[in-house]
């Protein structure tokens, strides 16, 4: 036996060899993986433009802008990071030897360190809050402000972190719904639409068209606290729902196929959407390109959960049994989840239509 | 001395486990048999403290016990149905990795390694990892995970599934040498091969409801295989160094 091994090396061959990969579907991570890009890609250009209006001596309230960029990172990251670390933490079979041996939860815990720390975006989190403390802090001149703001939304952070993962730990156990919460939060941000403006005279950074000061310590609190609080809350409301939804299942006759569509798409990740888009319709400090950009997203997840919901059940059937949906007439039995999934999705849009 | 007293275990509103009085001593090795269904890995499932039961208690040497607690999980080791084991980890990693969670030293983590890999004759698949096993080597290793722990209670769940010939003969040389050292051993399972005259209790489970039967002639009916005594099966004993007669 290689006598190199150790706890230590069996922890980060669990990582290289990919099991932080197992973590769900991968169609998801690659969804999760385009939405923070597109974030991390509308942050860049907004510190861009801030480095260029300020070379050009414009008046850039750098403070308000770090700010909220504290404020946006720590949203994301109390939501994102707690989601993953319980990810990561069911990446590992449960139940199998490891939480059966006495020391077994030492390891789990050692594994989702190990992982959470050599994350990228876990990393990156790190390394953009301490860009943007360097960048903003040369803007303005002055350091201390900008510094315990930082510090202010890093510890925010973590609280959140920890308290939201503790509690999701006890809610949530599937991997997917995991991922579908990750996506609409990540979906929620992008429609925030983070945009550099000039608000009497001064260049500051607005949210969804709307200018938030963020002159007073308590402010900055008050969002992450608010984030943390709306986070919990979205928790509890899929642990309802899914009470809910699983009462409904046991008392509505379904075919198999139904059935198994309502399985792969459970109803709680739509009132999930429809939570998170009907405040953006209803709202009227949100710009009508946000509105409209809003309805697109949603009706791509539509259309993108029904081809999900078609390829899972082709490939299972594919696997298990050799046959397809598309031969012998097999594709009449989705038939009834057609037009279910038709008015799930007219939901947005009718929506859309009402309000705005 | 293994006392289950008045387990009552619920799902769904639904009672699962009933277990009015059910007992185990030191040495000895139980049967659980029941049809599919009947609750045999629910019910090891809860000594093994992975579900919570509605009432009832464990007691243990007289002591009450609480089955997630760490002291229980030192004492008890617990073949999951599918092994329990990790994917991408190799056996020779779960085996060692399961050593030192028990807490044995890296030198004697490594010795124990080496020798269950040995004894369940797993030495050509050491570094073939867990998601490349069929289902037979997934219960070897299993049955390995199990037994590198010096547990005072070993639970199996339904060990002789996917089993060849000869592991099943090897499984039972482990079973005579845990009696023998006086552990506690649980075996579940719906069918029991003929070749392991070694059960001396049998828990039988019908629709939930545990009961005890221990009479040669109770065991003779339900097992249909003869009653050893210890002495008989001793010549079938094999080494596992850090399983120590109990005191």
């Amino acid at each position: 036996m290689d006598t190199t091994i150790n706890v230590n090396s069996l922890s980060r061959q669990l990582y290289k060899r990919g099991t932080h990969r197992l973590l769900g579907n991968p169609s998801f991570g690659s969804l999760t993986a385009f939405l923070t890009a597109l974030l991390l890609i509308r942050i860049t250009a907004n510190v861009y433009l801030s480095i260029d209006l300020w070379r050009r001596e414009a008046d850039i309230d750098a403070v308000q802008i770090a700010s909220a960029h504290f404020v946006f990172f720590a949203v994301w990251a109390v939501w994102i990071g707690a989601l993953a670390s319980l990810r990561i933490s069911l990446a590992l079979p449960q139940p199998s030897f490891i939480d059966l041996a006495p020391h077994g939860r030492a390891f789990r815990l050692r594994f989702i360190r190990n992982i959470v720390l050599l994350r990228p975006t876990n990393i990156g989190f790190g390394a953009v809050v301490v860009l943007t403390v360097i960048i903003f802090s040369t803007i303005s001149g002055s350091w201390n402000r900008i510094v315990a703001r930082a510090l202010l939304s890093l510890l925010c952070t973590f609280s959140g972190v920890i308290l939201i993962t503790a509690v999701a730990s006890k809610i949530l156990k599937i991997r997917s719904d995991i991922q579908i919460l990750e996506i609409l939060y990540l979906l929620f941000l992008v429609v925030q639409n983070p945009d550099v403006a000039s608000v009497k005279g001064r260049v500051c950074i607005l949210f969804g068209g709307a200018y938030y000061s963020f002159s007073a310590f308590g402010q900055m609190v008050l969002g992450i606290g608010l984030a943390v609080v709306v986070a919990l809350f979205v928790l509890l409301l899929v642990k309802m729902l899914s009470v809910v939804s699983n009462l409904f299942r046991r008392q509505v006759r379904f075919s198999p196929m139904e059935r198994w569509y309502w399985r792969i798409l459970h109803f709680r990740s739509w009132l999930l959407l429809y939570a998170i888009v009907g405040p953006v319709f209803i709202s009227s400090g949100i710009a009508p390109a946000t509105k409209r950009w809003t309805l697109a997203l949603s009706i791509i997840f539509g259309i993108a959960s029904y081809l999900y919901f078609i390829a899972q059940c082709e490939s299972a059937l594919n696997e298990k049994w050799r046959c397809s949906l598309f031969e012998n007439g097999n594709i009449r039995l989705i038939a009834r989840s057609v037009p279910t999934h038709i008015v799930l999705m007219a939901v947005p849009v009718m929506g859309y239509v009402l309000f705005c | 001395m293994l006392k289950l007293r008045n387990i009552e275990l619920s799902r769904g509103g639904r009672s699962v486990i009933s277990a009015s009085s059910a007992n185990a001593n030191r040495g000895d090795v139980v049967a659980l048999l029941g049809p599919n269904g009947a609750g045999k890995t629910t019910l090891l499932h809860y000594i093994a403290g992975i579900l919570k039961n509605d009432s009832g208690d464990i007691y243990y040497n007289g002591c009450k016990v609480d089955p997630s607690s760490l002291d229980w999980r030192r004492r008890a080791a617990y073949v999951l149905d599918d092994g329990g084991i990790i994917p991408l980890l190799t056996v020779e990693e779960q085996i060692y990795l399961q050593s030192v969670l028990v807490g044995a030293s890296h030198p004697e983590s490594i010795e124990r390694t080496n020798h269950v890999i040995e004894l369940l004759e797993l030495s050509r698949y050491r570094d073939y990892r867990g998601d490349e096993l069929s289902t037979g080597l997934r219960k070897r290793l299993g049955i390995a995970l199990g037994i590198v722990h010096d547990a005072d209670l070993f639970l199996f769940d339904e060990p002789y599934g996917s089993l060849d010939a000869p592991s099943t003969v090897v499984f039972g040389r482990i079973l005579v040498t845990l009696k023998h050292r006086g552990r506690i051993v649980l075996v579940a399972s719906h069918s029991f091969p003929s070749c392991d005259n070694l059960y001396n209790r049998a828990w039988k489970l019908s629709a939930g409801v545990v009961v005890d039967h221990s009479r040669e002639d109770e065991l003779r009916r339900l097992l249909d295989f003869g009653f050893q005594s210890g002495e008989a099966n001793r010549s079938r004993e094999i080494d596992i160094p850090w399983i120590r007669p109990s005191t």
